[in-house]
């Protein structure tokens, strides 16, 4: 039943595991730069309102 | 220093000091099971991946009850944020499942009563999020989405109970359980806690950093709203 080649299925498993959170932190990274640089760009615009 | 600010210093060093000893432990520390060989290992990461994955729906079920009783955006912000990484744990759990099976069971996928239950999951969370996204009027989409949230806990529930009503071929993992296959070695059974705390972590720490971005489209709106003199 032991089969090295199942080596492979268990690297396969935690490869996608941290792929799976680097892509999804990555994401909330960019969308976080995203909006902080949009709520300055807003208040820059709020400020210039007479 | 809040207990807020006290978190934010203490999460990130005790989750990455959990998840390189759960990795410790699955690689070098815990010995090999004599009938599964290496793809046994899986589990520890499958099973965290449902501790997670039930925490963050738990919460959303949880938040969206607050949500409907106290129509306050928080609970709102709380529900989308936990459901989003309840979405990620869940896909991860059934891509470490499907990966477990092909070698064990011979095959990618099969329709046991438990499998089945978690899909619908899945479904039911990725309809959450849909409804979220596509909702044209904010509060309506999250009023249906609360009831969406709190509907998926029903499932939950099936799939904890799914291996005792129905007789499928999915292993109970955890030992003294009726039909487990157990884990006989004590090392063993540390690993797998070791490895769950550690992803349980991991859920709290990126729930933190999700609802930091919550925070910020909120500004986003409050700023626009304030331009456009609503």
């Amino acid at each position: 039943m032991i089969d090295d080649s199942h080596l492979t299925y268990l690297i396969a498993a935690y490869a996608v595991v941290w792929l799976g959170v680097l892509l999804y932190v990555t994401g909330l990274a960019r969308r976080s730069r995203n909006l902080e640089r949009e709520i300055d760009e807003l208040r820059q615009l709020v400020d210039k309102q007479p | 220093m809040t207990a807020s600010n006290l978190t934010d210093r203490l999460l990130p060093p005790a989750t990455i000091t959990a998840l390189l000893g759960a990795l410790y432990l699955i690689f070098i520390g815990v010995p090999a099971d004599a009938v599964q060989g290496p793809v046994q290992r899986i589990f520890y990461v499958h099973m965290a991946m449902w501790l997670a994955t039930f925490s963050a729906f738990g919460l959303v079920g949880l938040a969206s009850l607050l949500y409907l009783w106290r129509r306050s955006p928080r609970w709102d912000n709380l529900g989308r944020a936990s459901a989003e990484l309840g979405l990620l744990f869940c896909s991860l759990g059934l891509a470490t499942g499907c990966i477990w099976a092909r070698p064990i069971w011979g095959t990618w996928w099969t329709w046991d009563p438990r499998l089945t239950l978690t899909l619908i999951l899945w479904m039911i969370y990725a309809a959450y999020l849909l409804l979220r996204a596509l909702a044209t009027e904010p509060t309506q989409g999250a009023t249906l989405a609360a009831i969406l949230g709190v509907s998926g806990v029903v499932d939950l529930y099936l799939i904890n109970r799914a291996v005792y009503w129905w007789r499928g071929i999915h292993p109970a993992v955890i030992v003294n359980r009726e039909g487990g296959s157990g884990l006989n070695d004590p090392l063993m059974r540390v690993t797998l806690l070791v490895s769950m705390l550690a992803f349980f972590l991991l859920f709290l720490w990126l729930l933190r950093l999700r609802l930091r971005t919550a925070r910020l489209q909120d500004a986003v709106d409050d700023l626009r709203a304030q331009l456009a003199g609503v």
